[in-house]
């Protein structure tokens, strides 16, 4: 009982941060009350009580939700069937159903974590579920803890073949059969579709990973990791927005020269519709759009990890034609704000013919005054831009990136944000680069005539090191929280780079498998028109055969326990007698056969009695010679009797 | 020693006719410091085979024919007034010597038959406040008419662990009949037979028993059969531990008597039904008899 | 269903199997159970959860227990598989009383076999454990009605082990029957003796020849059979016992056994041979088809019994 509880417990665990604390208590409490009821201490519940407490959980659920269906109410309430079903411990049946609930809550953990920690805690805790049915199987009270535990991590050995094989070749789906109500409940790590002050730095703490990217050949300069992602281009004074969405859909427009880099992504699930792709990307994913600020969009909301392959150039033309909208939205600017700064503007307007060389004046402004980098930058007023540019002169990239652009505006150049990461770290063992939320980035773009978008960086003139190397580089000393991660210690350092590749790996085969990935790699075995007729028939092929040697495998186990080689010598021995008719008896001594058999076949005495004579000696004599034993081989291997005619 | 033994043997088979399978159990019971039971109909030989073996084996022997008015002071002895010497002293029963032939032992009382078989275990007697060793070698060679004949009583359970062997004679073959009908009389023939071995040489043959080899595998062997017997509900009780440790040396002494220097399953296949039958009978059913419980253990269990 | 099952299951077993019953493969079914089938509604559910959310980590779980459970099921099938059933011997019994078949496993294989039943039709079943290359006995009783003599019949052998998901089993017909004694009657009257010598006592006649023991002195005993020697050491009494095994012979007989029926005559014998044996007089039986001679002992007392039981049915 204990151990059925210690179950429940460890299915429930990973939940825990989850579901509401009440939820929690009243499940650890039910735990102790089943407990003590099955140790006949307390008494079990009434069942209108039961009811009472199932309609009180579930309108708690309700309240605490909003809703009864969506994924964490529906695992919230699983939770508390779960335990109250301990309540209920009356019969086999109760407890039979009680596990099998317990691997529904299993699979229910997988939609909220599917790190490696959890694969392995969940294969764990299903093994222990599995064990709990073996003890309930089992006549008599004994509790066999070990046995069934054992018992239960061999039947799982033995079925990871067939899993893989089911693994691998069901046919999976491209979009789901149905959507759930969303949870807006939880909180996602990653950029959002506007830019306020601060965003970004806030990020920058997080050392969760954004996403991985594996290049098919070469790797771009550090300088040129540019990883783009929306495109901002409405500004209200304080908060930049995403406001204009033409879809291009599947046509470029750009001119694109030099090295062609193609890489494939894998995406942590944001819950957003945009994907990133190195600056300026080349190709457009399957499922995928372009916008016309070169963000790639997604058709359906990342909610799981997501895998597309693009490619980029860093060299590009893009949009070298304005239409009239766009240089619309990209000149746009909130009224009457920013005084100083709209004067300083005009003054540099005025000095200054181009937009490039307006652009190279602010930021050698940059350069020159003494802005500086920071993660906590100090707050700013009504008028933002002017109290960064005059007053505290202290910011994030965000800050840079968004006054950069206001300047630039109010100079009559067209100029947007784009929001993405830079940088990234590679890993050498696992050959990919890892992105993470820390690595989030602004930067700024302007149109000039003929030259079309240009990325302008302009952090990179207050704190080169950020681009070129990285953000700890740049900052002076580190504020972020995720020292472990990012330590110094050169041996940490390989560990966390062997578990990340690890991950990656993870994944990229695990995780990431997808019907892309299935049909590919059906490709490589000739399974080349995957129809669903070629796929059931394979999956019962393989299945069958894999079962097949399962049982094989299970029956082997089932055979006598090995005999030393005099025996086996011995039984040979007797197979070649049973041929021609002299089966040895289970009880039947060996003089006693040889003496059966030499009755009938006296051609065959000398032979017989000398293998049976040397057989005794070596099987059942003190310090037989050791010569004997090659004689005794010998003989048998000689041994060839025939049939009578 | 085996040349030895063999005409030992001879000279029986040419006393009791057709027996020799009988003859060499009994000796390999007796080799392997065992007591033996003979168990038959009257007249068929069973003294005479007691007899013989005591006699080949050059021992001293006494003979006590149990009734059921036999006190345990007629066996064990008692002690007597000397009246000249005014005190008394200890009259030594006939089990003071070397092989006791107790004749038709389920005829006397309980009383007379544990003092015996008191004796048969401890190999001493205590008597008058004082323990008394017997002489060494030491046999007691009972013979006893089937149980359900009148006027017996029968063995207690405990007391049957106690011989390491049972055997029964059986009718002779019609041949055999045929010589014993022409042939002298078997009990003139006995007087005039001529010990083959000394007494020392017997207990030498007592020492070289145990060291013939038990492997590992005969060991399983032996071992699966006790559990089997333990396991079978048609004997309620298993083979004790006595019961095996008597099953393994009397395989030794078969062995021994074969000139073997190891034992073989043949051997316990052989004396098993003897070794095994008299412990197990007790709790069957009658429906079933002993030998067919000790073919029924020897046909169960394949040898590993 | 079950019956079907059932059918098919038995075909081919019509007559008692030789020994030893070996269970291969061809001789066992395997049928999911009904949990079996509500864990696989359970796994469809999952499947269900896993297709819709496209989540690689439920369809390998979702999998993984689909596999368990074939497993599972190979595994049930090899707790059954290669095992020898041998039978015992049975002890007779009353009528009335439950009949005892002791079955003898024998599990000659490298693992062990867990968690098996045995069970007759319509009795309870047996679970036993059978550890690799050992024997264990289950005793499988079977309540008796009616004198003769008793068949198991088909015997079934069952597990559902390891997880509880699938039915394996099989059916064999041991050669084994146990005989019935008619229940002996209570509080029968006793014989009215035909005995060969005097006609004296009661059954429980003591015999006056060997001695056999010292009980304390009852008023009423012979005060020839007091034991002066043995009660002159105390202060008290002693009578000597005797018993007589040469002393009385008794006939029972089918027509002074007067009571009703067959069957109410048949247990009245049946308490007579019981009390007679008890009290070591011998007795012999004299049945309209049968004439057994005087005798005592266990053996006789079968002889005695068994044609008691088997009086009218012949087979």
């Amino acid at each position: 009982m204990l151990w059925i509880l210690a179950c429940q417990a460890m299915v429930i665990a990973p939940h825990l941060l989850r579901i509401p604390v009440w939820l929690s208590i009243m499940s650890a409490g039910v735990g102790i009350w089943g407990y003590k009821a099955v140790s006949a201490k307390w008494k079990y519940p009434r069942r209108i009580i039961l009811l009472l407490m199932v309609i009180i959980a579930s309108t708690g659920i309700f309240i605490n939700y909003g809703t009864l269906i969506g994924r964490n109410a529906g695992v919230a309430l699983l939770i508390t069937m779960l335990s109250l079903k301990i309540l209920e411990f009356k019969t086999h049946k109760d407890v039979i159903l009680f596990v099998y609930l317990g691997y529904f809550l299993v699979v229910t953990n997988f939609l909220f974590s599917q790190t490696m920690l959890i694969a392995i805690y969940m294969l764990a805790v299903s093994i222990g579920l599995t064990s709990t049915l073996i003890m309930l199987s089992r006549h008599g009270s004994e509790l066999n803890l070990g046995k069934n535990v054992k018992q239960a991590v061999m039947m799982t050995l033995q079925a990871i073949p067939l899993m893989l094989v089911m693994f691998v070749l069901f046919p999976r789906l491209p979009s789901p059969l149905w959507f759930l109500p969303e949870d807006n409940s939880r909180a996602v790590t990653g950029l959002s579709d506007t830019m306020k002050p601060g965003a970004i730095s806030e990020l920058s703490r997080s050392d969760a990973v954004a996403f991985r990217v594996s290049f098919s050949d070469a790797i771009p300069p550090a300088s040129q990791l540019y990883w783009r992602g929306p495109v901002l281009w409405q500004y209200d004074g304080k908060t930049w927005h995403t406001s204009y969405q033409k879809f291009l859909k599947r046509n470029m427009q750009g001119k694109y020269s030099g090295k062609k880099y193609t890489y494939t992504i894998t995406l942590e699930p944001h819950q957003q519709y945009w994907l990133f792709a190195l600056d300026t990307p080349s190709s457009i994913p399957p499922d995928s759009y372009i916008n016309n600020g070169y963000s790639l969009i997604s058709r359906n909301r990342i909610r799981n990890l997501y895998q597309y392959t693009s490619s980029s150039y860093t060299r590009y033309i893009i949009g070298d034609k304005l239409s009239l909208a766009e240089k619309k939205s990209a000149l746009q600017l909130p009224e009457n704000l920013n005084p100083k700064t709209g004067k300083w503007a005009r003054e540099i307007n005025r000095r200054f013919a181009t937009a490039e060389e307006k652009a190279k004046y602010i930021l050698g402004y940059f350069r020159e005054k003494p802005f500086s980098y920071t993660l906590s930058p100090p707050l700013l007023g009504q008028n933002a831009v002017d109290d960064f540019l005059f007053n505290t002169r202290s910011g994030f990239c965000e800050h840079y990136a968004s006054s950069f652009v206001y300047l630039m505006r109010l100079m009559n150049v067209p100029a947007r944000i784009v929001l993405g990461y830079q940088g990234g770290e590679y890993n050498n063992l696992g050959k990919y680069m890892i992105v993470r939320q820390s690595d989030a980035h602004a930067w700024a773009e302007i149109w000039v005539r003929g030259k079309g978008w240009i990325r302008i960086d302009p952090t990179g003139a207050v704190s080169p090191d950020r681009v070129e190397k990285s953000i700890e580089a740049a900052l002076p000393f580190r504020v972020s929280s995720g020292g472990l991660m990012r330590s110094d210690n050169p041996v940490l350092r390989t560990l966390i780079l062997y578990w990340d590749s690890a991950n990656y790996k993870w994944h990229n085969w695990v995780l990431g498998y997808d019907s892309a990935k299935q049909s590919s790699l059906l490709e490589k075995f000739g399974i080349n028109s995957a129809s669903w007729e070629d796929i059931a028939i394979s999956i019962m092929v393989s299945l069958g055969s894999m079962l097949l040697l399962i049982a094989l495998w299970v029956n082997m186990s089932n055979r006598r326990p090995r005999k030393d080689p005099t025996c086996r010598l011995y039984l040979k021995f007797c197979q070649k007698l049973g041929r021609i008719g002299f089966r040895q008896m289970a009880h039947e001594g060996p003089i006693d056969y040889a003496t059966r058999v030499t009755g009938k076949r006296l051609d065959l005495k000398d032979e017989v009695d000398l293998i049976t004579h040397i057989y005794i000696k070596l099987r059942y004599s003190r310090n037989p010679p050791t010569n004997l034993f090659s004689q005794y081989k010998k003989c048998i291997r000689k041994f060839h009797p025939r049939k009578n005619k | 020693m085996n040349t030895t033994i063999n005409f030992l043997i001879n000279q029986a088979n040419e006393i009791i006719l057709g027996k020799e399978k009988q003859i060499r159990l009994s000796l390999a019971c007796l080799f392997a410091r065992g007591h033996l039971l003979i168990e038959d109909l009257p007249g068929m030989g069973k003294t005479t085979l007691a007899q013989l073996l005591a006699r080949l084996m050059g021992l001293q022997y006494n003979r006590i024919q149990f009734t059921s008015d036999l006190l345990p002071s007629d066996i064990i002895g008692a002690a007597i007034y000397d009246r000249d010497k005014g005190e008394f002293y200890f009259h030594p029963g006939p089990v003071f010597t070397q092989v006791v032939l107790a004749d038709e032992i389920n005829r006397a009382t309980p009383k007379a038959q544990s003092a015996l078989l008191e004796a048969m275990e401890e190999r001493q007697i205590t008597a008058e406040g004082e323990t008394r060793d017997l002489p060494e070698p030491f046999f007691v060679i009972a013979t006893q008419n089937p149980t359900y004949h009148t006027g017996t009583f029968p063995l207690p359970e405990s007391q049957f662990d106690r011989f390491m062997m049972r055997i029964e004679l059986g009718f002779p073959s019609r041949q055999a009949e045929r010589s014993i009908l022409t042939g002298r009389d078997r009990s003139i023939l006995l007087q005039t037979i001529k010990p083959c071995l000394t007494s020392e040489q017997v207990l030498k043959i007592q020492s070289l028993v145990p060291q013939v080899h038990v492997s590992d595998a005969l060991l399983d062997y032996l071992q699966d059969l006790v559990d089997f017997t333990r396991n079978d509900s048609s004997t309620s009780n298993g083979l004790s531990p006595r019961g095996s440790l008597a099953l393994m040396r009397s395989a030794q002494s078969w062995a021994f008597l074969d000139g073997r220097d190891a034992v073989i399953p043949e051997d316990v296949q052989i004396i098993l039904p003897s070794v095994v039958g008299h412990r197990l009978r007790q709790y069957t059913d009658n429906l079933s008899d002993t030998s067919s419980i000790a073919q029924k253990l020897l046909k169960s269990v394949a040898i590993p | 269903m079950t019956s079907l099952a059932e059918k098919l299951s038995t075909r081919g077993l019509r007559v008692p199997e030789q020994e030893p019953i070996i269970l291969d493969r061809k001789r066992i079914y395997i049928i999911p159970t009904w949990y079996g089938v509500l864990f696989s509604m359970t796994l469809f559910i999952m499947l269900i959860g896993s297709i819709n959310f496209n989540n690689s980590l439920s369809f390998a779980l979702t999998f993984l227990m689909v596999s368990v459970t074939l497993v599972s099921m190979l595994h049930a099938h090899r707790n059954l598989s290669k095992i020898h059933i041998r039978c015992a011997t049975t002890k007779s019994v009353f009528s009335g009383q439950h009949a005892i078949f002791p079955m003898l496993i024998s599990n000659p294989g490298g693992t062990d076999k867990q968690t098996i039943s045995l069970v007759i039709k319509n009795e309870i079943p047996v679970d036993i454990d059978v550890p690799a290359g050992s024997t264990v006995t289950a005793q499988l009783s079977m309540k008796t009605m009616v004198r003769g003599i008793v068949q198991p019949g088909k015997i079934k052998i069952f597990t559902e082990f390891p997880l509880g998901l699938f039915h394996a089993w099989s059916w064999f017909y041991p050669d084994i029957k146990c005989i019935v004694y008619p229940a002996p009657e209570k509080d029968a009257p006793p014989p009215d003796f035909q005995s060969d010598g005097d006609n004296n006592a009661g059954l429980t006649a003591k015999g006056q020849d060997d001695f056999s023991g010292l009980r304390n002195y009852q008023p009423g005993d012979s005060i020839k059979s007091i034991a002066w020697k043995q009660s002159a050491r105390g202060d008290t009494l002693y009578t000597k016992q005797f018993s007589g095994g040469g002393g009385r012979t008794l006939w029972l007989e089918w027509d002074i056994a007067e009571a009703g029926s067959n069957e109410q005559r048949l247990s009245r014998i049946c308490r007579w041979v019981l009390d007679c044996e008890a009290s070591g007089i011998k007795y012999g039986l004299r049945l309209p088809d049968n004439k057994i001679l005087p005798g005592s002992g266990r053996k006789h007392q079968h002889i005695c019994l068994t044609a008691l039981a088997l009086f009218g049915r012949e087979s």
